[in-house]
């Protein structure tokens, strides 16, 4: 699915965007970066209450295109200027990871 | 007889991916020669692959280097070991480095890891990612870093990464009597857990020279290993200074 879809489906916030017609093939949740680095598959989108600059770095290794952040949390500015540079999407949302995912399974991710 | 001195236990150097390539030997040694600062710890990401070269360095500038390393641990909590000499330092470092996973990114884009010389020249590159999880629990860590007879002070306890951010308190071990935290901001030392097992310090955490200040006074007979362990356990030989 495309993430742009998967967006205006689920009314995430997008926090910085780059190309929003990238396809999103699956899912990962996770808040310990060892834990994401060794389980996130490629082409997806990551839910996680971590900001730290150090996720970019992580999505970059793992093949993750989006981050959504839960929680009504926010990123600081040097984690959205690395994802700028970086080409990764960070979305933000007040719902909680497990809510989230709700959404991304009614809106027809797999 | 005890003699004040300005401390700060908590330095990136060039090594550090997210450190400014400016934090050399003479960069940082001028800095502190500067600031009055004369007793420091260098203590970058995983590596103390920088502690011989900046102890070497810093000494003509007047400054005692203690050996350190801040470890990354599965917790994605950040850990400061302090070690009694460099060849202890290294040989901590060295066995760390087999629990550093081989995964490296492009120092483009995440920072460079550079090993630097005497001269502030760059030698080699550090090719894994030093900025990521270690395969080590907490305990283990802590276990580690008393092995090699070194003092562990939880890095900048409030903020991403620190043991309270991440984990919600300070974990009070069963095989120390004293805990060693360092604290970022003054407004912690009200909301910080009251308990007589803590020891509170504050650092710069400097990641590029304009960090470096004043950070602690420290009462000491001299700027040893074995003066720095009675200090931390004694609060009233320490003084936080604040911006």
């Amino acid at each position: 699915m495309l993430l742009s879809e998967l967006i205006n489906k689920c009314g995430f916030d997008v926090v910085t965007a780059n190309d929003l017609n990238k396809e999103i093939k699956d899912g990962y949740v996770g808040d310990l970066l060892s834990d994401v680095m060794g389980n996130a598959p490629a082409e997806s989108i990551w839910l996680t209450v971590q900001s730290h600059v150090n996720i970019l770095a992580v999505a970059t290794i793992t093949g993750v295109k989006a981050i959504l952040l839960c929680n009504g949390l926010s990123y600081e500015e040097e984690t959205i200027e690395k994802a700028k540079e970086n080409g990764i999407t960070l979305l933000a949302t007040e719902k909680s990871s497990f809510k989230a995912c709700m959404s991304l399974f009614e809106a027809g991710l797999r | 007889m005890l003699k004040n001195f300005y401390a700060d236990f908590h330095i990136h150097s060039c090594l550090s991916p997210c450190a400014e390539i400016t934090m050399t030997p003479a960069v940082v040694g001028k800095r502190l020669q500067e600031l009055g600062i004369d007793w420091i710890a260098i203590t970058d990401h995983n590596s103390a692959g920088n502690v011989r070269v900046f102890s070497k360095v810093l000494k003509d500038f007047g400054i005692i280097v203690v050996p350190g390393i801040e470890i990354h641990t599965v917790e994605d909590v950040h850990l400061l070991g302090l070690f009694e000499n460099v060849e202890i330092a290294e040989a901590y470092s060295n066995w760390l480095y087999a629990s550093i996973p081989e995964t490296r990114v492009d120092p483009e884009r995440f920072g460079y890891q550079l090993y630097v010389n005497e001269d502030d020249e760059f030698t080699t590159m550090e090719e894994k990612w030093l900025g990521q999880p270690t395969s080590l629990k907490l305990d283990a860590a802590i276990s580690s870093i008393q092995g090699f007879g070194g003092i562990h002070v939880y890095s900048h306890v409030e903020r991403k990464m620190g043991v309270i951010y991440q984990l919600g308190f300070v974990p009070l071990s069963r095989n120390t009597d004293r805990v060693f935290v360092e604290i970022s901001q003054k407004e912690t030392l009200e909301k910080i857990q009251r308990d007589p097992h803590l020891s509170i310090i504050h650092s710069s955490d400097a990641h590029s020279p304009q960090q470096l200040k004043k950070v602690m006074r420290i009462k000491a007979e001299k700027r040893e290993f074995g003066e720095l362990k009675k200090c931390l356990l004694d609060q009233k030989r320490v003084e936080l200074l604040w911006d």
